[in-house]
């Protein structure tokens, strides 16, 4: 009898692996201790004293109303005062892109603003600093070390005695040092004109952020091996980060997966010539995404091998391990060559999804009977694919039906986002 | 009862059951749910949510973000390539079903283990793991004819 969804489903939910109820009671009476829930557990007992420690100073804080918006770019973590749910939420690292000094380390500089109020937040990873003073405009401004530690790892020293500031001085007393920190007014969010893609720039301090928000790659980009490289150009030239013409191409392959943004590149460089160069201006940037789908998990077809000069037509559906998928519509031989086509190029699984040939660009590796190599598997662009043989070895590749059993192997897929940096005032 | 144990007593076996499914330890699913609980009070609790599925999948990205973290500092094991044997009781088909789902990839097994087990939407699975709708669908599919082919020469099974 077949095993249909639905009885796998019935099977499943019927007969639940089963779990003592002891671990919850447990749990439920140690949270619920006078302490505020400091438990003992095998793993992960500072994190689990910072979290006695958080409840306690969030239950004061807000009581006191001193808990105000924080929000640090990209990605975020949010606590707004009205508890209003925000998918940004995580409490994850923070990137490790701050001010490094002997005898101290500020993560990142942030400020926001809510309820009319703006607050200043220097998340450092030391929780002893002195004297720590924000000066703006000539009026020094002490930061008070804040208890709500969010992340289990950063303290935050934050002040709600300023107006929104530009640029101004941060300056310590024990450990000494002082560092300009200036802050852009805008995030600059830039959706793509196809394709569901965001891309995005954010300038914080002397740091700009690059990145992209790519549903549809993300899980290929996060479970195989991907790099994306950005290039900047405008007017149809490359540019690098000071305005000036370039033709080198950056790359990264950083990913902030628990934040909702994926930050593929950071370009540490003064966010005041980055705003300068490129105010006003339409910055278009490319990335290239290579996912290699080798780890087997592809769907194949088996197509056919036709006669030399023979020309094949049919509907054969092929798999990548990113959901896409290739339907192959043609194979035609040529010696020792056979050439695969595609019709609609690439579309997204299910979906019917083409990706917009205007601003978008792939190219794919097939590989034959699982396998890929420089003879037996091949390239091709939106449309055509080609495979080479070696010399007479077409036949002996096939099965007993004369039919290769073909799948995707890598994936390349360009895309063009037209940005417009503004940062107003 | 507060709002803190009434999720925790609603939702506590459902995400141990996730993390057995995921980690194939039990000991390790007891620490990763408590963790995930200690992460809900920690960030979530004060939240507002305008239904309690929404509520329950903010839970569960929650837990999957936990999995993320322990995985990239434990090697994941590979399940023995042994057969599964047919169970010989009902009380023993739950394990059966367990072992049969450790043999899938773990995306696999996470998307299979929200779908059959939470009750998730493939939507809401999407939004939990962080993927498409396609990618889900694809994975759910994979699954299925994985644990087709591991369950159905089962004797008496179904």
């Amino acid at each position: 009898m077949k095993l249909t969804d639905k009885k796998l489903k019935k099977l499943l939910r019927e007969h639940p692996i089963p779990v003592t109820p002891a671990g919850k009671e447990e749990f439920l009476k140690q949270i619920q201790t006078k302490t505020g829930g400091i438990i003992m557990k095998k793993r992960n007992l500072r994190l689990i004293l910072a979290a006695a420690i958080v409840l306690i100073s969030l239950t004061m804080l807000v009581s006191a109303g001193a808990i105000a918006y924080y929000y640090r770019t990209p990605g975020g973590l949010v606590i707004s005062p009205d508890g209003a749910a925000s998918s940004d939420i995580t409490d994850t690292s923070i990137n490790d892109s701050g001010i490094r000094g002997e005898g101290y380390h500020i993560h990142t500089v942030t400020w926001a603003e809510a309820d009319g109020q703006t607050t200043l937040a220097v998340w450092a990873e030391e929780d002893n600093l002195e004297g720590l003073t924000a000066i703006i405009d000539g009026k020094e401004i002490p930061l008070i070390k804040n208890t709500f530690n969010m992340t289990g790892k950063l303290t935050g020293y934050t002040t709600t005695d300023i107006a929104k500031p530009s640029v101004f001085t941060l300056s310590c007393t024990n450990p000494p040092f002082s560092q300009t920190i200036s802050f852009t007014p805008e995030e600059i969010m830039a959706e793509s004109s196809s394709n569901g893609m965001i891309l995005f720039g954010s300038a914080q301090g002397n740091k700009v952020y690059i990145g992209v928000n790519a549903p549809y790659f993300l899980d290929s980009v996060l479970s195989q091996t991907a790099t994306i490289d950005f290039v900047f150009t405008q007017d149809d030239e490359a540019i690098d980060n000071e305005g000036n013409v370039y033709s080198s191409v950056k790359s990264a392959s950083n990913t902030d997966r628990e934040t909702s943004l994926m930050v593929w590149q950071e370009y540490e460089l003064p966010a005041v010539n980055f705003i300068t160069s490129l105010a006003s201006k339409n910055v278009e940037i490319m990335f290239n995404m290579i996912d290699a789908c080798s780890n087997g998990t592809a769907i194949s077809a088996k197509i056919p091998v036709p006669e030399n000069g023979e020309t094949l037509t049919g509907s054969w559906e092929l798999l990548g391990c990113d959901g896409f998928s290739y339907v192959l519509d043609s194979v035609t031989r040529n010696d020792d060559k056979l050439i695969y086509t595609s019709a609609d190029g690439i579309t997204y699984h299910g979906d019917n999804y083409t990706l917009a040939a205007d601003n978008s660009y792939h190219s794919a590796a097939l590989a034959v009977n699982g396998a890929w190599s420089e003879v037996n598997g091949g390239g091709g662009d939106e449309t055509d694919y080609e495979i080479r043989f070696d010399s007479g070895v077409i036949e002996s590749l096939a099965d007993e039906n004369g039919m290769l059993d073909i799948c995707v192997y890598m994936l390349r897929i360009g895309f063009i986002g037209n940005w417009h940096l503004d940062f107003g005032e | 009862m507060d709002e803190t144990e009434r999720i925790v007593r609603k939702y506590y076996d459902d995400i141990m059951r996730y993390f057995i499914c995921r980690t194939r330890d039990r000991t390790s699913a007891e620490d990763l749910t408590q963790e995930t609980f200690l992460r809900w009070i920690r960030y979530a609790r004060d939240l507002r949510f305008p239904t309690e599925q929404k509520r329950r999948a903010y839970l569960y990205t929650i837990a999957s973000n936990v999995c993320m973290d322990y995985f990239s500092s434990h090697t994941q094991t590979e399940p023995l390539e042994e057969d599964i044997p047919a169970p010989e009781s009902d009380g023993e088909l739950a394990i059966v079903l367990e072992s049969a789902l450790a043999k899938l990839p773990d995306p696999q097994r996470e998307a299979a283990v929200l779908y059959y087990y939470s009750g998730f939407r493939v939507k809401e699975i999407a939004q939990i793991q962080n993927v498409t709708v396609s990618a889900v669908k694809s994975r759910l599919k994979l699954a299925r004819d994985t644990l087709r082919q591991i369950l159905s020469d089962k004797e008496g099974l179904f």
